[in-house]
């Protein structure tokens, strides 16, 4: 009934990055990783998956612009933001919450929170 | 107001209470049956946004009244109830189209979680039917690729003011797709199947223009050997796109504004007024409200085009076109070339990506043919993208400079930077060769003929390249 659900996880810190594919793997997922927003998007482009956790502060493109490419591509995406909270992405996340069901968690977070969010 | 109109259907009269109780609680509404006829009757009377079913009913059974209500409403989430024990049952209710299921006993927060969860997924995929919509190829004719909001938005507003006739005023940089778009609303509006009709204003001279424009009676002016009709004429009953409108010189503008406004005009040099009947689109990548100040625009025509504006928003305002362009023109140009380009490498999206595009999408477009006229490989790689547009500087460090400080006329097009060293080129091995064509074509490698063509193209004279003789020497 199921086929493979893939994930993609973008964090400029690829410790995390490796950390949280790790988890996901163990729940069943085919996971890829990138380390920046502009290699997360061209990553999302060439294979979407069904569901993208990101940082938002990287460096080349911001989480918030990568996920805006990316809903290009498919707007379906299943988005899960790691968010430090800075003010400036404030109104950015809301409509991405409003508007797309996307989850935000803030750092710091525990594994089993950020399994919460995406529903597992 | 209540959070969701759910339909409750139990043949246990006990628990459909208790389920409706919990559940009005909670702020929903809830249409609470027993039976199923009645709740069949009930789902086509109301518009529900879930449904909550028991497996077992009284005549038939849940995943059964589920399918026929799904025969109405197909994207209606369903939540099935189950015996303890059935849990095949469920399964099989989940193939069939049930969003999930509980087993009895069932805390009533778990109902309530499935609910929420099931509502959320619902309202989501009704804002991804309202987006598909919007990005669906609607327009497909005109091979437009809206992938950002930005060009999703301008894409609604040609739906909406393609059938009225009103004139429309397209502006933005130049390379942004105006032609694209006017002629998109050609194609959405009545017109369609009349004639589009193009002119670039700043192609013509003026008495040309005008001639162009509204034909011109035999002997009008000096070559005028027979009458023409004109593009206000070939127009008649379709769309008159009219671009660069800032560079129509006044007295033009004056012609235009009486055609605009009386429906009529007169030939150059002609007696009789002709009628048309042309719905006009206009487009620019000037400050006509600035030219206006400048007395360089007639204020007048001004606000008889600025009726609806559209305003096209350059290639680095909206990224997210940009590698949807580049696939798509990957995939013309490999059809067209016959080269098997599959892609591009990793790198090449980044320059793409990173690049500030001040030639906007026919900039795109050129290095990409560029591209992939030139690719060894089958993939598209980042020197070809990146060629003609890093700065020598940028080429020695490696990393694009930021972009946002390049103006436009520093970065030039990569066709503009090839011709520009095409022409340096042929004026360096003229002047090498003193004018003498024959030697200068064999140090370019080029036949004769070829060479003579690229002097044309250029506009350049071999004569004056020749070393006029002191007078000595006579």
């Amino acid at each position: 009934m199921n086929s493979m659900r893939t994930a993609l996880v973008v964090d400029d810190n690829e410790e995390l990055a490796a950390l949280i594919a790790t988890m996901l793997r163990r729940k069943g997922f085919e996971v890829r990783t990138a380390n920046n927003g502009l290699h997360g998007y061209s990553s999302y482009f060439r294979d979407p998956t069904d569901i993208v956790i990101t940082d938002i502060q990287m460096p080349e493109l911001d989480g918030v612009e990568m996920m805006r490419c990316i809903r290009g591509v498919n707007p379906k995406v299943q988005a899960v933001y790691m968010s430090g909270a800075i003010a400036k992405y404030q109104e950015a996340l809301d409509r991405e919450t409003s508007q797309f069901a996307a989850k935000v968690i803030n750092k710091p977070f525990s594994g089993d929170a950020l399994m919460d969010q995406i529903g597992l | 107001m209540a959070k969701g109109n759910i339909l409750v259907v139990d043949d246990n009269p006990n628990l459909l209470e208790l389920i409706k109780m919990r559940l009005e609680a909670a702020d929903y509404e809830i249409t609470a049956l027993g039976e199923e006829d009645q709740a069949l009757s009930a789902f086509k009377d109301k518009a529900f946004d879930l449904c909550v079913v028991d497996l077992m009913l009284a005549q038939s059974d849940g995943i059964t009244l589920m399918e026929q209500f799904r025969l109405i409403h197909p994207d209606i989430p369903t939540i099935i109830l189950t015996a303890h024990g059935t849990i095949e049952n469920a399964v099989e209710a989940m193939r069939r189209g049930a969003y999930s299921y509980l087993t009895k006993p069932f805390e009533p927060t778990d109902l309530l979680l499935q609910i929420e969860r099931a509502l959320e997924n619902r309202n989501l995929n009704s804002e991804i039917k309202r987006l598909k919509d919007m990005l669906h190829e609607r327009f497909d004719f005109t091979n437009i690729i809206a992938r950002s909001g930005k060009m999703r938005a301008i894409l609604d507003v040609v739906t909406r003011i393609a059938k009225l006739d009103s004139t429309v005023y397209i502006h933005g940089e130049s390379g942004t797709g105006k032609e694209l778009v006017a002629k998109a609303i050609h194609l959405a509006s009545d017109r369609k199947d009349t004639t589009f009709v193009a002119l670039n204003c700043a192609a013509l001279p003026e008495t040309l223009l005008e001639s162009e424009l509204f034909g011109h009676e035999k002997g009008a002016f000096t070559g005028a050997v027979r009458s023409t009709k004109g593009l206000f004429t070939q127009a008649h009953g379709g769309t008159l796109f009219l671009d660069e409108i800032g560079d129509m010189p006044l007295a033009t503008q004056s012609k235009l504004l009486r055609a605009l406004q009386e429906r009529q005009f007169y030939p150059v040099g002609g007696e009789s007024p002709v009628e048309v009947d042309v719905r006009v689109i206009v487009a620019t990548n000037k400050d006509l409200a600035e030219l206006v100040k400048k007395g360089l625009f007639r204020d007048d025509l001004y606000y008889r085009i600025h009726v609806i504006p559209i305003y096209l928003p350059p290639l680095r305002e909206r990224k997210e076109d940009i590698l949807p362009l580049a696939e798509h023109f990957l995939k013309k140009y490999s059809q067209q070339m016959k080269r098997d380009v599959k892609g591009l490498t990793p790198e090449a999206v980044r320059a793409l990506m990173l690049h500030n595009w001040p030639g906007n999408v026919r900039e795109l477009e050129n290095t990409i043919e560029y591209a992939v006229a030139m690719t060894q490989k089958d993939m598209v790689t980042d020197d070809y993208v990146i060629q003609g547009k890093q700065s020598p500087a940028e080429r020695a460090g490696g990393f694009p400079s930021d972009h946002a400080e390049l103006s436009a006329d520093v970065l030039k097009s990569l066709k503009d930077a090839r011709d520009a060293f095409e022409r340096d080129y042929l004026v360096k091995v003229l002047s090498m060769t003193e004018g003498n064509v024959s030697q200068a074509a064999k140090l370019a490698g080029k036949y004769r003929a070829d060479f003579y063509d690229l002097l044309k193209k250029h506009d350049l004279k071999a004569d004056e390249f020749k070393r006029t003789k002191p007078s000595y020497q006579h």
